[in-house]
Order: structure tokens, then C-alpha cells, then sequence
């Protein structure tokens, strides 16, 4: 079967499961990238940082680069739409159901576990960009210098961020913005 | 109630789509001041309830919300009018500059660039993990599920298993103990 197709039902699948908005499926790329190869972990960051540049919803963004990176326009086009399949099966049926019944205890049941774990999934994301971002592991079990495990700019800069992002929270985009004009000016 | 044409459905949704940066959180007051303000096919407790909703079904936020609001308006087709809408700007932006982008990614500016944003982006996510955690973990079995996913996550197990035994684990926990269900219902009712 060509990667087109796996791409596709892989990515139906995560359009299926993947609850909470566009960064969860940032944790089933990383598994895309353990098991087929196509793209790496920096791309897949860069993937994101691009997606936070351009409009739209950042899974569609995500689901647009990945599907061009492997199946060039296509694929991206095939990928896209398999991503947004089953969730637009899932929420029509919703609608009308919601439409008989306004509360479902097996649905608020299910919601009820499946939320914590959604927000778990988000966090590994976060915690995986850091890894490779501040901490640098890989590089410390490699030469042993403990300088090598923390990068000094980048945990000041990850401070400084995340109090500004405080802020700025209705406004994303503003974080983005300074982010590119730091990287302009300062060396990491 | 009134009619909406679905070309128009979808020009709403189209214009949504190109101001929605930073990802999907951000469609709540656009879609007030159009759906709600302007064409008056749904109210404010409407679409609140929809985005809750929204965040806890498959898909992106943006997108169920835009299906829900599309649904409400003209069934099906009205879904699909909105979805199609709030979807298509993200895809052309990223067709349009994919291939610009694998050239400028060579610049050491350019690496360096996309280094710091790496850290907005940890900063981003990490944020949205704050707006989600107080309407999804706040009671122990919440937690319970929080510290076992997260532990099964850094153990690499495949994602998809990790959100179906949740779901599995909150159907059964309400089944055995059902006087919390309340919880659950508070919760859709925000």
C-alpha cells in the first residue's frame, strides 16, 4: 500500500481518538514519526511553529504539512479530509442526538475519564519540545559535561515566555510575534 | 430563526478561518459577532455549549464548534458549508508556503529562529495544558486518570490506546459508584 494511504487511515484514526483541540495531536506524530519514518521530531516542532504562524485551525495546518511532506498536494488534500472525517460524522450525529436529548449519562460518563487524559497527552507534548528545547540529554549521556544538560539561554528565554504568555493569553499570536523578533536578535 | 444560504454559511466561515491564529481557541468571539450578533442563528449559551462539548469529542476544537454552529443553521450540509470554510484558509496558507519554506529553512537565522519558537510553542501548549486542567482534573479519579496517563505516555504507549481505556475507565467508574455521575453533569452544563 502506498504511504499516501497509510498516511490517510493513520490519520483518520487520530481524527477519531485525538480530543482537545489541534495540540493533541502533536503526542500521535510523535508515534507516526516511531513508526513509518516519514519526518523527524525537529520537524515536526517546526511543523508546529509554522502552524502557529498561519491561519486557521493549527490540526489542519499540521495535517496539511504532514500530508504535503509525504504525498505532496494530494496528499495533503487526502489528509485533510481523512482527519476530519470522523469528527464530522461523529459531531452530526451529536447534534441530532442533542437535539432529542439534552444530557446523556454514558456520554458524560466517558467525557469524565477521557478529559484528565486528554490534558496528560497535552502535557508529554509540551514536556517533549523542552526536552529537546532546554534540556539536552541525548547530548549529556554522549559527552558527560553537565553544562550540557541545560541550556542556560533557552531555560531564561522559557521563563520569560511563559510569563509573557501569561499576559497574553487571549493573543497568541503576540508570543509568536516576539519569539521571531528574538530569534533575529539574540543567538540561542 | 432564519434561513442561511450555504454559500454564505461558508463565506462566514471562510473569513472566520483566515483571522483564526494560534490555533482554534480563538473562534468564540467571531463566531458571536457573526452567527450570533449578525445572522442570529444561534445564541451565546448555544455556542458556549458547543465549545464545551467540542473540546471533549474527536477533532479539532475550531472545527467541531464550526460543524455544531453549521449543523444549527442548515443540518448536514450546513455543517459541512462551515467545516470546509474555517478549514480551507489553513490549508492554502500551508500549501502556499511549503515550498518557500524548505528554502529558507537553510539560513542559520532561520534555525535559530524557529529554536526560540520551539520555546513559545513549549510555552503555548503548556498554557493551553492550564485552560484545560480545571474543568477536566479536579477530583481524585480525575487525577488518578492524569497521573496514569501521563505515566503511560512517557512509557510510549500508543496514544490511541491511552484515550480509549480512559474513556473505558470513566464508564466504568460511573457505573460502579454512580452517585458522582453529578460530577460529569455539572461539568456539560457549564
Amino acid at each position: 500500500m502506498n504511504n499516501i494511504l497509510i498516511l490517510a487511515i493513520e490519520y483518520m484514526k487520530i481524527g477519531a481518538v485525538a480530543i482537545g483541540g489541534g495540540y493533541t495531536v502533536i503526542p500521535f506524530l510523535y508515534y507516526l514519526v516511531d513508526k513509518y519514518k516519514w519526518f523527524d521530531i525537529a520537524e515536526i516542532t517546526q511543523m508546529i511553529a509554522v502552524s502557529n504562524l498561519t491561519p486557521g485551525p493549527i490540526g489542519i495546518n499540521m495535517a496539511t504539512f504532514v500530508g504535503i511532506k509525504v504525498g505532496g498536494i494530494w496528499g495533503a488534500a487526502l489528509t485533510t479530509v481523512a482527519f476530519m472525517l470522523p469528527s464530522f460524522i461523529i459531531i452530526c450525529l451529536l447534534a441530532k442526538f442533542l437535539k432529542r436529548n439534552k444530557e446523556n449519562k454514558y456520554i458524560n460518563s466517558a467525557l469524565y475519564g477521557l478529559r484528565p487524559a486528554a490534558v496528560a497527552l497535552i502535557s508529554i507534548a509540551g514536556l517533549k519540545i523542552m526536552n529537546t528545547t532546554v534540556f539536552h540529554i541525548e547530548k549529556f549521556t554522549t559527552s558527560h559535561n553537565i553544562g550540557d544538560i541545560i541550556s542556560l539561554k533557552a531555560s531564561i528565554l522559557l521563563v520569560i515566555f511563559g510569563i509573557m504568555g501569561l499576559k497574553l493569553r487571549k493573543n497568541p499570536m503576540i508570543l509568536i510575534a516576539i519569539a521571531i523578533i528574538t530569534g533575529l536578535l539574540v543567538k540561542i | 430563526m432564519k434561513k442561511i444560504s450555504l454559500i454564505k454559511l461558508f463565506w462566514i466561515f471562510f473569513k472566520i478561518g483566515l483571522v483564526l491564529f494560534g490555533g482554534g481557541y480563538a473562534i468564540l468571539p467571531f463566531l458571536k459577532a457573526e452567527m450570533v450578533e449578525k445572522e442570529k442563528i444561534c445564541s451565546m449559551e448555544e455556542i458556549t455549549n458547543y465549545y464545551a462539548l467540542s473540546q471533549c469529542f474527536p477533532g479539532l476544537v475550531a472545527g467541531n464548534v464550526s460543524m455544531f454552529t453549521g449543523y444549527k443553521a442548515r443540518g448536514i450540509a450546513g455543517a459541512f458549508a462551515a467545516v470546509f470554510g474555517v478549514c480551507l484558509p489553513a490549508f492554502i496558507s500551508i500549501v502556499a508556503i511549503f515550498a518557500f519554506l524548505s528554502i529558507i529553512t537553510n539560513y542559520p537565522i532561520v534555525q535559530n529562529i524557529f529554536e526560540i519558537l520551539d520555546i513559545a510553542v513549549c510555552i503555548l501548549i503548556l498554557l493551553t495544558v492550564l485552560e484545560l486542567w480545571e474543568f477536566s482534573v479536579y477530583d481524585k479519579f480525575t487525577v488518578f486518570i492524569f497521573i496514569i496517563t501521563l505515566t503511560a505516555a512517557i512509557l510510549n504507549i500508543s496514544p490511541f490506546i491511552i484515550v480509549i481505556s480512559a474513556g473505558i475507565l470513566g464508564l466504568l467508574k460511573n457505573f460502579l459508584f454512580p452517585k458522582n455521575k453529578k460530577d460529569a453533569k455539572e461539568d456539560v452544563n457549564e
